[in-house]
């Protein structure tokens, strides 16, 4: 079937490929250079790749990522990864007991 | 010292005073228009302290600060594209210090800015990506060749039998992408004819989408909002056509136009 993806869905490859490299160019009066959409595209995705794997896990509770949408807030972001994070570090203890036990 | 510097989304042109109730990239400030003439660019404030040269640069290198304003930023000139009908979308981190330099800015540039605002008329973008599984690609439409492939080889030894075979397949792939490439090398020019223009943009790797999958075309159109049905319908078909062949087609938008403005 064709991947039909409404906005709200678009990728961060589709979104970086546009704003850091297409738009016209404008002489602004802050001159910045930015690192290429391929290396920012996976250094983000690396970033944010303890979603994945808590996905992986069957643990989805945050699937509608708020910062997609505009009024995006700060804090609940922290507490987000605040919340993968523990996710996390609580099935890597349990494994670690599992492991113990044998 | 100043305590907010200007950043910028793109320009239109119509004045927002039917009201653009939207945050900026930062929620400090909502969204408004600086005009010269009949077009605005649309802009909002930005703390100095963290959008200045030295601390922009520092955060650009921030992925977690990247990924949230670069998100923001398209939203917002979504949202204004939503609103307004028509934007000229300018790139990530168009900042000015004052609202002089944002006047000069489409002073400077009117003649450009307003060609390309009517070119965009009742247009938008739209984004083609094809992706390919090879393995289903080669199972669903080259069964001969693969059937070749193996009586050739089974009478061979083992060894010599192994080599030969990747050989034989190495050979066979490439003879797939050859097609896959001329499968949408056709789908490309048969969107365009139907489109005001189409463009073809560098492949990503899996790396950068995330997909499992090889892509062989990263196309965008310009297409007529009056168009848009017929646009669908025809990607539909295609869609239904090359799903069986393991060929998928993700079609994306619609965009402002950020891969059809330029400024002369």
């Amino acid at each position: 079937m064709s991947m039909a993806k409404s906005l709200e869905a678009s990728s961060l490859a589709d979104i970086l490929e546009r704003i850091l490299d297409k738009g016209i160019v404008v002489a602004g009066d802050i001159s910045v250079s930015i690192a290429s959409v391929e290396l920012l595209t996976i250094k983000i995705r690396l970033v944010i790749c303890s979603v994945d794997k808590a996905r992986e896990i069957g643990i989805n509770w945050w699937q509608k990522d708020p910062a997609l949408s505009s009024g995006f807030n700060e804090e609940n972001e922290q507490i987000k990864q605040l919340k993968e994070e523990n996710v996390l570090l609580k099935n890597e203890l349990m494994q670690k007991n599992m492991e113990k036990s044998y | 010292m100043e305590e907010s510097i200007i950043y910028m989304y793109g320009v239109i042109n119509r004045d927002n005073s039917f009201g653009l109730r939207i945050s900026g990239i930062d929620t400090s400030s909502g969204l408004y228009t600086v005009g010269y003439e009949d077009i605005y660019a649309v802009v909002s404030n930005v703390p100095f302290d963290e959008y200045n040269e030295e601390s922009f640069s520092r955060n650009v290198e921030d992925m977690q600060w990247l990924k949230n304003k670069a998100i923001l930023h398209s939203d917002i000139t979504n949202r204004i594209f939503d609103c307004i009908g028509s934007i000229v979308p300018v790139k990530f981190g168009t900042i000015f210090l004052d609202k002089e330099n944002v006047r000069n800015f489409l002073m400077e540039n009117y003649k450009s800015l307003n060609e390309n605002l009517d070119k965009m008329k009742q247009k938008e973008e739209w984004g083609l990506k094809v992706y390919c599984d090879i393995k289903k690609f080669i199972d669903a439409g080259m069964e001969d060749e693969k059937k070749a492939i193996h009586e050739q080889t089974s009478m061979m030894s083992k060894g010599t039998r192994y080599f030969a075979l990747k050989k034989l397949e190495k050979s066979l792939e490439d003879k797939a992408v050859d097609k896959i490439f001329k499968l949408s090398q056709k789908l490309f020019d048969d969107i365009s004819i139907i489109c005001c223009e189409g463009k073809l943009n560098k492949l990503l790797s899996k790396e950068v989408t995330g997909i499992p999958l090889d892509m062989y075309m990263n196309a965008v159109f310009l297409v007529k909002k009056d168009d848009l049905e017929f646009f669908k319908q025809t990607i539909e078909n295609y869609g239904m056509e090359y799903d069986r062949t393991g060929i998928y087609i993700d079609q994306n938008g619609p965009w402002p136009p950020y891969n059809f403005c330029r400024l002369e």
